[in-house]
C-alpha cells in the first residue's frame, strides 16, 4: 500500500515534470505567447487536456468520491491574483519546479515567492477568514 | 517511437494527452485528485495537518461512518421512546447506499516525492534533449520585457501565485485539470479568472514594456 503510493507519486511526478518541460510551459516566452495569443499551441494543449480529463473523470467518478468545488467569491478573486502572478513570473506552482530542473536558477526566486505567498495566505485566512471552503 | 519526442517541443495533442494521463491516472491509482498548490500548502502547514490526521482516520470508510450514525440514531430513538424505527434504518448500511469510496489522503512524504520528481522530470527532459546547463540569467523573453526588474518580477509574481492559488483553493492542476475536467463550477470560475487576468496583464505588458 505504502509502496504503491510512493511509486505512483514518483511516476506521475516525473511524467508531469517531463511533459511540462517538453510542452514548453517552463519557457517564459512560450507562456507569454500563450497569454497574448501570439501562439495557440499551449492554449490548445491545455484545452485538449481539459477535454480528455472530462472523459476520464466521467468514468472515474463512479469509483471514487471526489471533493466538490462550488463557485465562491474566493475562487474568482484568488484566480485573478494567481493569473497576475503567472503573467509576471511565467510560473505556476508545478512549472516552477520544472524550471528549476531545467537549470533556470532564477526560478528559485519564484519558488521562494510561492512559499512566502502560501504562508501569507495562511496568515490572512486565520485573521480575515478569506478563502474557499473546499480546497485541494 | 519517434525520437523527436525526446528532443523538441511536443505538438498540442501529445501535450494534452500527457497532461490528461497524469491528472486522470493519478486520480485513478490513488483515488485522490492531483493538485500541486495544495501540496505546497500541506508542506507549509505540515505540523497542523499531522494533528488533524489522527482524528480523521477513524471515519474514512463511508460504510463505517454510515453504520456508526445509524446505530447512534437507533440508540437516540430508544432513549426518546420511539418504538418503530423508519424503514431505512432497519438494515445495516451497504456500500451501494454509501456511494463511491473516499480514498485515504496521500501522506505528506508522498507529496514531497511528487514535487521532487517534477523537478527531476524537468532535468531529465533537458538532459535527454541534449544538454542540461545552468542559466543564471533570466529567460531572454523575460529579460526583454522586464529588464533589470526581472528578478523582482519573479519574486513578486511568485508571492501572487502562492497567495492566489491558495485563496482560490487550487491552481492549474487542481482547478484547471482535476476541477474543470469534472465540470465543477468553482474550478471553471477560478480557471477563467486566472487565465483571464494572465491574458489581460500580458497584453498590457506587451503593449507598455515591449
Amino acid at each position: 500500500m505504502t509502496a504503491r503510493v510512493l511509486l505512483a507519486n514518483a511516476v506521475f511526478g516525473l511524467l508531469l515534470g517531463f511533459s511540462l518541460s517538453h510542452i514548453g510551459f517552463g519557457d517564459f516566452g512560450e507562456v507569454h505567447r500563450m497569454f497574448t495569443f501570439a501562439d495557440l499551441r499551449l492554449v490548445l494543449t491545455f484545452g485538449g487536456a481539459v477535454a480528455l480529463c472530462a472523459a476520464g473523470f466521467a468514468v472515474l467518478s463512479r469509483r471514487w468520491w471526489f471533493i466538490p468545488r462550488p463557485a465562491q467569491t474566493a475562487s474568482a478573486v484568488g484566480g485573478l491574483v494567481f493569473g497576475l502572478g503567472w503573467a509576471l513570473s511565467g510560473a505556476c506552482p508545478g512549472i516552477v519546479l520544472v524550471q528549476l530542473g531545467e537549470g533556470r536558477m532564477l526560478a528559485g526566486l519564484t519558488l521562494g515567492g510561492i512559499f512566502a505567498g502560501t504562508w501569507l495566505f495562511g496568515v490572512a485566512q486565520r485573521r480575515f477568514g478569506i478563502g474557499t471552503v473546499e480546497r485541494c | 517511437m519517434n525520437l523527436e519526442v525526446l528532443n523538441g517541443r511536443w505538438p498540442f495533442w501529445l501535450g494534452a494527452l500527457a497532461l490528461a494521463v497524469t491528472a486522470v491516472g493519478y486520480a485513478a491509482v490513488l483515488g485522490r485528485l492531483l493538485g500541486v498548490s495544495g501540496m505546497y500548502e500541506r508542506l507549509v502547514h505540515a505540523r497542523a495537518e499531522l494533528a488533524v490526521d489522527r482524528e480523521e482516520r477513524a471515519f474514512r470508510d463511508r460504510a463505517t461512518l454510515g453504520e456508526a450514525l445509524r446505530r447512534e440514531t437507533l440508540a437516540e430513538m430508544e432513549r426518546q421512546g420511539i418504538q418503530v424505527p423508519p424503514e431505512e434504518l432497519a438494515a445495516p448500511v451497504t456500500t451501494a447506499q454509501a456511494g463511491p469510496a473516499i480514498a485515504p489522503r496521500v501522506p505528506l512524504w508522498g507529496q514531497l516525492v511528487f514535487l521532487v520528481m517534477m523537478f527531476a522530470g524537468g532535468a531529465l527532459a533537458k538532459a535527454l534533449a541534449g544538454g542540461l546547463t545552468f542559466q543564471s540569467q533570466p529567460d531572454p523573453a523575460h529579460l526583454q520585457l522586464f529588464g533589470k526588474a526581472a528578478p523582482l518580477a519573479l519574486l513578486f509574481g511568485g508571492v501572487l501565485v502562492g497567495f492566489g492559488t491558495r485563496m482560490a483553493g487550487g491552481c492549474t492542476s487542481g482547478h484547471g485539470l482535476s476541477g474543470c475536467g469534472r465540470l465543477q463550477p468553482g474550478s471553471l470560475l477560478a480557471t477563467a479568472c486566472f487565465f483571464g487576468s494572465g491574458v489581460a496583464l500580458s497584453m498590457v505588458l506587451a503593449r507598455v514594456l515591449a
